[in-house]
């Protein structure tokens, strides 16, 4: 579905002088696509002949339970994701120059962000099925380059450029470890197939010499997800990035990776000491955990951006993951997919309050005195009074709006939208772990899974780094609720952001419906939990019992 | 390399039925399904329309091209409908007996089961490779069979029972 | 002729890359240098790697030598005089490739070729299995295109399909890149 609609796009794109429709009937479109093709892949999610796993297109994908649920949970997402885009104009750089509506709307880049990300979502849905080496590594590489192409967005600035680099060569760094790892295990078994490469492996007695590629590979994942030690692209890729970028990297491509991370366990326990029998991806896997929880909470203490505080707690929230991922017990993947599940809800809804909040950069509210009106058409655009009429706020190169949490202040205040505030609030809380809203049943579901397989120490953290990090997330609360705002007003001549004629003071509605049902989510889980529990329960369950 | 043997809940038909075969069996059900989702399309970016404050200026081309969308991801939700009936997934009395008849029927007229193709055998079998099972996977890729082979993973003697000319088995696995 | 070839080629990739290091003027010594890889990827097709061969000359000859030459085109580098080489890398040098042409030699010392040696069989190469017959080839000869086209499009065409997509984006990405 997800190639047709693909194909069908790029058909209809060249027509758009023709037939003039603007980027949004494309984004809603695509939007529409993936939640068919999330339809499609719940038609087959619970049927009995898929416990086992069915091997199709000549062994190189291996379709079971787990797979079909990840493929509906990922199409799922994008589609919730995608309306993140609708109406958002992306632009070329900051600064734009267009006068009118019309032509931002038809402005050819924004009709194929999401033909791009269809292509990325693709990469996601072929990763969670691959059962092959070669196919584990194309499905990367066609979810992740859609990804380096789209941070590049903002051309005109320096730091967003900087941070599209930098994801792009870590992102081709990590796909060469696997590529590494990979060609030696080929080279060993002779085989490409991951479930050949487990029987051969385990076959051999005391050969300890698979160990290394499966480091490799596994290896090359965690700096994609990112995990500790390897996660010091992430904050500065997701603070310089675009938010719309930066809130699809925080969400889909994890769930990707760490769906193939929970298929690749029984690959990587093979790779053990030959002497005690300990699994040493079992133990890089507990060791990144803890060095995510720690690392993430530590450092996001220190941070005054909010993108690059929300790029930290991603990792203290991957610590979590990779915890649960390490406990090899029926009841350890009901928690990890469970923490997965609520993790995509609260951080959608943050990404999504977050991007609301950007879109009102420009406007005020209540009582303050600056407002931004269009310019009179007569005069001529090339001149520089054109643009000095109305005021503006000035920005400057090193600032970007709404990027600075104490810029927050100056517009996020309780008083001038508070539902948004108390919605923006609540995630927040959810992301700490208080109860009773989601994220703490997720916490608790981790926690008590690791209390029983005897993981002391590790628990012990993970509560101190959850506590730490319920000080950062106070921290924007406290600036969200109780600073007050102050403007400072200056003309510029050199830029002049044309968007603030354009945006509204409140945020489109369909924002607030899937912001208010999100945070309804969050909230209401405690009423009724038993269709999620319930499903994640038979789905852990078919992995381990057919 | 025989095709994998999977636990049914009902008897297999055939684990890769050729396209016109599939498409042939749709019961009503499918077809509503398709019709459905056809119209689920515009509705859904209707939707959308509403959720925006100012109405987008192409609302007609937007509502054509969902529908477009609708139809195609329809086709496909009947298929795989169609399909795991074939694979013995879900419940399928009706395809089977259909089946049953229309393949004696085959037999009867002398016409090869799963009729003539121009490829060479390893050609037919490793198409068949990529076409099993191949409506699972929908949501990313929609591969269907156009192939005549043989191997379709399924005891074939069941069509030959009680027939007055009776072949040697062709137990094609 | 096959055998004229066989040795004749290797001779010619040497003198090109002597010559490539050699040159006065930098182009040509890209020039050389597109010498050195057709004569190697002749000597790939003639050993019966047909897909190395084709690649070599797309890949090094259609990108990498082609990105030398506008790189060597647009900058402006200064005429190197021969004899201005300074000596002091020589010793360095003398031992980096001695070392290298030792490592060489060593392997090929460890393979047994015998005497019936088929220049098509590079299993000889490998030290360990080089005493067995070269059974794969006496039956029946596929090239190694070939094998690669079976592969790819009958044993994997998913791969290929994925490929495909992949190169979709590698088109439309420097759309949406350089609008």
């Amino acid at each position: 579905m997800v190639i047709l609609s693909i194909l069908l796009l790029a058909a209809a794109l060249p027509f758009s002088s023709v037939f003039y429709f603007s980027s949004i009937v494309i984004n809603r479109v695509a939007i529409l696509v993936l939640l068919l093709s999330s339809l499609l892949a719940f038609n087959t999610l619970l049927l009995e002949p898929l416990g086992v796993g069915v091997g199709i297109y000549g062994g190189v994908c291996l379709v079971s339970v787990i797979s079909q649920a990840f493929d509906c949970f990922i199409l799922a997402s994008g589609s919730l994701l995608l309306v993140l885009a609708t109406g958002i104009l992306p632009m070329k750089s900051l600064y734009y120059w267009s006068s009118t509506r019309e032509e931002i709307t038809h402005d050819p880049l924004s009709k194929l962000i999401p033909l791009i990300l269809l292509l990325s979502t693709l990469g996601m849905s072929c990763l969670v099925t691959s059962s092959d080496l070669v196919t584990v590594y194309l499905s990367i590489e066609l979810q992740s380059l859609p990804l380096y192409i789209l941070a590049c967005l903002y051309r005109d600035s320096e730091p967003a450029t900087s941070a599209a680099l930098k994801y792009f060569l870590i992102g081709a760094l990590s796909s060469c470890l696997f590529l590494l790892g990979s060609s030696l295990l080929y080279a060993l078994s002779g085989l490409t197939s991951l479930e050949g490469v487990y029987l051969v492996s385990s076959l051999g007695v005391g050969y300890s010499g698979f160990l290394i590629p499966v480091l490799f590979i596994g290896l090359a994942v965690l700096i994609k997800l990112p995990a500790a030690p390897f996660h010091y692209w992430a904050p500065d890729v997701y603070d310089g990035v675009p938010t719309l970028v930066t809130s699809w990297l925080a969400i889909m491509p994890k769930i990707a990776l760490l769906a193939f991370l929970l298929l690749y366990q029984g690959l990587s326990q093979i790779g053990g000491i030959v002497v005690t029998e300990q699994s040493v991806w079992g133990f890089i896997l507990l060791g990144s955990a803890l060095l995510s929880l720690v690392l993430g909470a530590l450092l996001g203490v220190a941070q005054y951006r909010i993108k690059r505080m929300v790029a930290y707690s991603t990792i203290s929230h991957l610590g979590f993951l990779l915890l649960a991922l390490g406990l090899v017990t029926p009841q350890g993947l009901e928690a990890y997919l469970f923490y997965l599940f609520q993790y995509v809800v609260t951080s959608s809804n943050l990404f999504f309050v977050l991007l609301v909040y950007s879109n009102q950069v420009l406007e005020t509210w209540g009582d303050s005195t600056v407002f931004l009106e269009q310019p009179k058409p007569e005069k001529d655009p090339s001149e520089e009074s054109y643009w000095l009429e109305g005021l503006s706020v000035m920005r400057t190169p090193t600032t970007k709006p709404l990027l600075i949490s104490s810029e927050y202040n100056r517009i996020s205040c309780f008083h001038s939208n508070p539902v948004l505030a108390l919605s923006f609030a609540i995630c927040l809380f959810s992301m700490a772990g208080i109860p009773p809203l989601i994220g703490f049943f997720g916490k608790l579901l981790v926690l008590t899974t690791a209390l029983d397989s005897g993981y002391y120490f590790l628990v012990f953290i993970a509560i101190l780094v959850s506590v730490i990090t319920t000080g950062f997330y106070l921290r924007v609360i406290r600036v969200l609720f109780f600073d007050s705002i102050h403007f400072e007003i200056s003309r510029s001549t050199e830029m002049i952001l044309r968007r603030a004629v354009l945006s509204e003071s409140d945020p489109k509605p369909l924002h607030s419906m899937v912001i208010a049902t999100l945070s309804l989510i969050i909230i209401l889980f405690l009423a009724y939990p038993y269709p999620s529990l319930n499903s994640l329960h038979l789905i852990a369950l078919s992995f381990y019992f057919w | 390399m025989p095709p994998q043997k999977v636990k049914t809940d009902y008897e297999p038909i055939d684990t890769d039925p050729h396209f016109t075969r599939v498409v042939r069996y749709f019961r009503n059900s499918d077809y509503l399904v398709w019709a459905t989702t056809t119209a689920f399309g515009p509705a859904f970016y209707y939707l959308l329309e509403k959720g925006g404050r100012v109405p987008s200026p192409n609302l007609g081309f937007g509502l054509k091209l969902s529908a477009c969308v609708g139809a195609v991801g329809g086709f496909l939700f009947a298929y795989q409908r169609s399909s795991m009936r074939f694979w013995g997934w879900t419940e399928n009395l009706q395809e089977y007996d259909r089946d049953l008849r229309e393949m004696r029927q085959r037999i009867k007229e002398g016409k090869p089961l799963y009729g003539v193709s121009r490829m060479s055998e390893y050609a037919q079998m490793s198409s068949s490779w990529m076409s099993r099972y191949a409506a699972l996977r929908f949501s990313a890729f929609p591969i269907f069979n156009f192939v005549n082979h043989n191997n379709h993973g399924v005891d074939t003697s069941r069509y030959y029972k009680d027939l007055e000319n009776d072949d040697e088995n062709e137990e094609k696995f | 002729m096959r055998l004229f070839l066989l040795e004749l080629l290797p001779f010619l990739a040497l003198v090109s890359a002597i010559f490539v290091i050699t040159a006065d003027n930098p182009i040509l010594g890209v020039l050389f240098l597109i010498g050195v890889f057709l004569t190697v990827s002749g000597y790939l097709a003639l050993i019966g790697l047909t897909f190395l061969a084709l690649t070599y000359l797309i890949i090094y000859v259609g990108a990498i030598a082609i990105l030398f030459l506008f790189v060597v085109m647009m900058m402006d580098l200064n005429l190197l005089d021969l004899s201005e080489l300074p000596s002091v890398s020589f010793p360095v040098a003398a031992i980096l490739a001695s070392s290298l042409l030792a490592s060489l030699i060593s392997l090929l010392n460890q393979c047994n070729i015998p005497f019936w040696f088929d220049s098509l069989n590079l299993i000889h190469l490998i030290p360990s299995l080089s005493s067995t017959l070269s059974w794969s080839s006496t039956f029946h000869l596929i090239e190694h295109l070939h094998v690669l086209g079976l592969a790819l499009y009958v044993a994997f065409p998913l791969l290929l399909i994925i490929v495909g997509l992949i190169l979709l984006l590698a088109i439309i990405g420097p759309i949406v890149l350089c609008l």
